[in-house]
């Protein structure tokens, strides 16, 4: 007699512990940015295939109907993820066409469509504690703040920026300003790198303690403390430097949860109306003066406007703020060769600039916005889809904040922690970061881009669940 | 107790290491606008009490088996250059691994470092099999040397090539001497890059330059430092010929007859035996014109290092 095969399990019940774990472990890793240039190749081949086992599990909330109608606006984040990896930049930066750059450029692409679904799919796998993912982030920007700032105060001392201010070093006979350095983990061994950029993970980490705002330590004190712990070495780091733009930041992103969180719980009997108005007067004030930006900024060789707007406005401002806007008007009027952005074809405009490429340097400015660099290194229809994505994303991420299924202190982290990645790269991205080497590392192709990628798949609303007022 | 004690070493190890920050320099330091602000006087560790430690001392001349020097032609300044002197003796010195000629950076047009802003970084790795400084440059292969105002003297930049003093340190004659941050194991032979520094510039008028020039070696002893001293007699210098007119300078260890097991320091002290315009090293006379000595490169060849 034949004996009756038991039935197996679904996937998702079968394999949703591993899963989780690697999930969990892919964005850690990721945030820890472990193997340097060479580990995030394999960190997006990772994210790709573990995002798209996570599938199934977003099949278990959404019908195959539901997916067709609800993520139909991620066609165009599709387009860009596809751009953001395929331009005419980086073919050439990768040798010109051939198997190498095709798959260089195919790993990007799906680097960031494997993390922005692990983002989606991690919190679709039932097994998945909320509060776990954010440990994960943090966790792995933790571990490498605190390897990296101990080396660095081992090195430099404490508060080395301030009390070494105005003096230089020399390295191999030439003079390079301590002050403006700090140590960054490249692969597995450490390098002198731009405070710019040396500061980008502690600076994430401390924005994440703006989910510390609407915690209550007596109800939930393991999570108070753990949140408070991992961001405060974050805020740590930059503090000892000390380094002020990233300081900033994190005071910025605490300024936005702490008037989020008072509008929810002061804002009358129905302060979700109230702030929906609010939001939709700033929302879409700002597309239209970035709309206004863009026109100027493709106009300017007729117009001059945003030159006499810098002239203007530069004496006034602090002077790395100053740095980071002369580096727009100097991308788009010296960027490549020294030629302005309208003097190349309509094909580099489009799909990317195609650079000159001496000894392994790229003749090109790069801006301190990061968005500019996506315009020459991806192109026009690249960052326009940027332009269109990054106000998706902040209305989903106000839906979010809204509406979100997790406890509002993990929705105000995560929102946070987008929003300080967001405005530091729009105004310190250092695409040439080491002091003492010439290493492109462009922020579209950074773990921390795959992080933001999956902060953005994490908040992302597919369908708009009901709204109701609460007060949390 | 024992946590206030732990905690205060981590402190003491944390605020006394700061290596980064050891030797920090305002902009402009030994680069001002006087010739006087840019001479290099410093004696690191002990050097300056092991000079006065001499156990050894030897005296080369120019020729086989003393001491070479620049293109061994010293009719006018502007021969008074180069390496062909070295080369003549020592064939073998000026071969990469693969057998091939290095050149000293002037012959085919080449340049002894990759063109770039003065004083700002340049990746000279394509120079490598090349040009002799470059190939034989101590922190190509001790990244220590890589730190600190001397080491711009180990980065195989061997004349100005537009730099000026962000590729020379300028000594008087109070000297200046250096700790090395390893202890040298083995090495064949010793050479610098010289040329003579002036404030004495008439235009076009290039002038040769002779001097005694002592370079002392040091080797840890039971009470400090211990020094063996070669003294380099009647050295043929250009001044004032052009910045690119240095000399490689230098001897054999076997042909002073010193171990160079053990050299931990080396210091260079000077004098000045003939200026035709009457010019001093003493830098602290203010009454004449001064000459420094210009060195650009120090080269341990081939040398290994604990």
């Amino acid at each position: 007699m034949e004996e009756k095969q038991p039935k197996q399990k679904p996937f998702t019940e079968q394999f949703d512990t591993v899963m989780a774990f690697l999930c969990l472990e892919a964005i850690a890793l990721t945030c820890f940015g472990i193997g340097g240039a060479t580990g995030l190749k394999i960190l997006e081949i990772v994210g790709f295939f573990v995002g798209a086992f996570t599938v199934p599990f977003i099949r278990l909330n959404f019908s195959r109907k539901d997916l067709s109608a609800n993520f139909k606006w991620l066609i165009p984040l599709g387009v860009f993820m596809l751009l953001m990896g395929f331009s005419g930049f980086f073919i050439r930066y990768y040798g010109g066409f051939g198997l190498t750059s095709i798959v260089y450029c195919l790993l990007e692409s799906l680097g960031l469509l494997g993390f922005f679904l692990l983002g989606f799919g991690v919190r679709q796998i039932p097994v998945v504690k909320r509060e776990y993912i954010l440990y994960a982030i943090l966790g792995g920007l933790a571990l490498y703040c605190v390897v990296v700032g101990a080396y660095s105060i081992v090195r430099y001392g404490l508060f080395y920026a301030a009390r070494y201010h105005g003096l230089y070093y020399y390295y191999k006979g030439v003079l390079f300003p301590v002050f403006q350095e700090g140590k960054a983990l490249v692969g597995f061994s450490f390098a002198e790198a731009s405070l710019d950029y040396a500061v980008v993970p502690s600076m994430i980490l401390g924005c994440a303690g703006a989910g510390l705002i609407g915690r209550n330590p007596k109800k939930d004190p393991r999570s108070f403390a753990i949140l408070a712990t991992l961001s405060s070495i974050g805020v740590l780091y930059s503090l000892l430097i000390p380094y002020w733009p990233s300081l900033v930041v994190m005071a910025l992103a605490y300024l936005f949860a702490l008037t989020y969180y008072l509008v929810r719980r002061l804002g009358g009997d129905n302060p979700n109306k109230k702030a929906r108005t609010g939001f939709a007067v700033v929302y879409f004030a700002l597309i239209a003066v970035v709309l206004l930006v863009v026109v100027l900024l493709l106009l300017e060789n007729r117009l001059g406007l945003i030159n006499k707007l810098f002239n203007a406005v530069l004496g006034r401002v602090p002077s790395s703020v100053q740095a980071a806007f002369s580096s727009i008007y100097d991308a788009i009027y010296n960027g490549a060769d020294n030629a302005p952005l309208h003097q190349v074809n309509l094909a580099s405009l489009l799909f990317g600039y195609q650079p000159e490429i001496v000894d392994g340097r790229i003749a090109l400015h790069f801006s301190r916005f990061f968005e500019i660099n996506v315009l020459w290194q991806n192109g026009l229809i690249a960052f326009l889809l940027l332009l269109g994505i990054v106000f998706f994303f902040i209305k989903n991420s106000r839906d979010y904040l809204a509406l979100g299924k997790e406890d509002l202190p993990f929705r105000i982290a995560v929102v946070a922690m987008m929003l300080g990645l967001f405005v530091y790269m729009s105004l310190f991205d250092d695409e040439m970061p080491l002091v003492h080497d010439y290493v492109f590392a462009p922020f579209g192709q950074s773990n921390h881009f795959l992080l933001l990628f999956f902060l953005m798949g994490l908040s992302f609303l597919p369908s708009k669940p009901k709204e109701v007022a609460v007060n949390e | 107790m024992n946590k206030r004690w732990f905690l205060l070493s981590c402190l003491t190890v944390v605020l006394t290491s700061c290596v980064d920050t050891q030797q920090l320099y305002p902009l402009g330091a030994y680069m001002g606008g006087e010739y006087v602000e840019h001479v290099y006087d410093v004696w690191e560790g002990q050097t300056k009490q092991g000079f006065e430690n001499i156990v050894y001392s030897k005296t080369l001349t120019n020729e086989e088996h003393g001491y070479f020097c620049g293109s061994g032609k010293h009719e006018t300044a502007y021969q008074c250059c180069g390496y062909d002197q070295a080369k003549a003796w020592h064939p073998s010195y000026f071969k990469n691994a693969q057998g091939r000629d290095l050149y000293w950076g002037t012959e085919r047009g080449l340049s002894d470092i990759n063109p770039g802003a003065p004083g700002a970084y340049v990746d000279n790795s394509g120079l490598y099999d090349i040009i002799y400084s470059q190939n034989k440059r101590l922190d190509r292969y001790y990244e220590n040397f890589s730190r600190g105002y001397l080491s711009k003297l180990y980065n195989g930049q061997i004349k100005c090539n537009g730099w000026s003093y962000y590729a020379m340190a300028v000594v008087s004659d109070q000297g200046f001497g250096t700790v090395f941050p390893y202890e040298l194991k083995t090495a064949e032979y010793f050479a610098t890059s010289l040329l003579v520094s002036t404030d004495y510039t008439p235009s076009g008028q290039g002038r040769i330059v002779v001097a005694d020039i002592d370079f002392t070696f040091y080797k840890y002893a039971a009470d400090g430092l211990e020094g063996y001293k070669v003294t380099l007699a009647d050295v043929y210098l250009s001044c004032n010929a052009g910045a690119a007119l240095t000399s490689l300078v230098g001897f054999t260890f076997d042909d002073v007859g010193i171990s160079p097991e053990a050299i931990m320091g080396l210091s260079l002290t000077w004098r000045l035996k003939q200026d035709e315009v009457g010019a001093t090293n003493d830098f602290s006379d203010t009454e004449k014109h001064h000459d420094g000595l210009s060195i650009y490169e120090v080269l341990f060849p081939d040398s290994t290092w604990y």
